[in-house]
């Protein structure tokens, strides 16, 4: 048997998607917090912010500047992989989905009514102007489904497998689990079940599942 | 199920990259066949077979030690 020298960088390649992944999440809670801060102490009180939470919001921010230098430096390693057509196509679907999810959250914060009573649900529950709510659910009931067909018409049968598997698993977690929050609800010993946690809970499952099986086996 | 890919691929000093790019599928479905994660559709043990000339059975090992 020849020597052969292993040209891929298996493990390097596989923790790239982590980093990247794990960075665009670090920058989204930071972005969040600032947010959320600014609107609770908006809606708390008329002081000034103090210079020590200055401070704080200025740290925050240099460190979301480094992390998304760092974002850009780890999406080029993982541009420059060897990687035909297929995956390239994929792969910016991927980034322009996130991308255009990323758009859509922003205006969604800056276009909803702001109501303290709602406090943290403000996010969730605040009326949002029906032109806006009529073309997002435009791009979610037409373009997603056209974005989803191209995207699987480029996936591979490894990619259509750790798919089936995400989506089995987080099924499986949604039909137990919500019920079960409903029932423990109806018995009084949790607050009422909350449909979009349970959305994201379901789609994190999924992503979760899916990566592991795409990268890990 | 056990199999040779990587030997074979390392006969033709080809990275998976390449593999996969003669197989049109992702270089993450070639490492998860070689190491053993993911068993191959029948077309593309087929398809594998055909690339590296050799059937199916001096590839893909299913274990199968007899009644």
């Amino acid at each position: 048997m020849p020597d052969n020298i292993e040209k891929d960088s298996k493990i390097t390649k596989n923790y790239n998607i982590l980093y990247i992944v794990l960075t665009v999440i670090a920058l989204i809670f930071f972005a969040g917090v600032i947010y959320g801060f600014l609107n609770r102490h908006d809606a708390l009180t008329d002081d000034a912010i103090s210079d020590y939470v200055i401070g704080i919001i200025t740290g925050i921010i240099t460190a979301m500047i480094l992390l998304s230098a760092i974002l850009i430096k780890l999406y080029k390693k993982f541009a420059a992989n060897d990687i035909s057509v297929k995956e390239k196509k994929r792969r910016d679907i991927l980034v322009l989905s996130g991308i255009a999810g990323g758009i859509i959250g922003v205006i969604l914060s800056l276009q909803s009514a702001t109501d303290k009573e709602l406090g943290f649900y403000h996010t969730y529950y605040a009326p949002v102007p029906t032109l806006l709510a009529l073309a997002l659910a435009f791009f979610w009931v037409i373009c997603m489904p056209i974005i989803c067909y191209y995207y699987y018409k480029l996936a591979d049968e490894q990619e259509i497998y750790a798919t089936r598997i995400g989506t089995y698993y987080s099924l499986y977690i949604y039909m137990i689990g919500a019920p079960t929050w409903w029932i423990l609800w109806r018995g009084g010993l949790v607050p009422e079940p909350n449909g979009v946690i349970i959305y994201f809970i379901t789609i994190f499952s999924f992503g979760g599942i899916y990566l592991w099986k795409k990268h890990r086996g | 199920m056990k199999n040779n890919l990587k030997v074979l691929r390392a006969m033709r000093d080809w990275s998976q990259a390449e593999l996969a790019g003669h197989l049109d599928v992702s270089r993450q479905a070639i490492n998860a066949i070689e190491t053993g994660k993911y068993d191959p559709s029948l077309p593309l043990a087929f398809k594998i077979a055909r690339l590296f000339e050799q059937n199916i059975e001096d590839i893909f090992d299913d274990e199968f030690v007899g009644e």
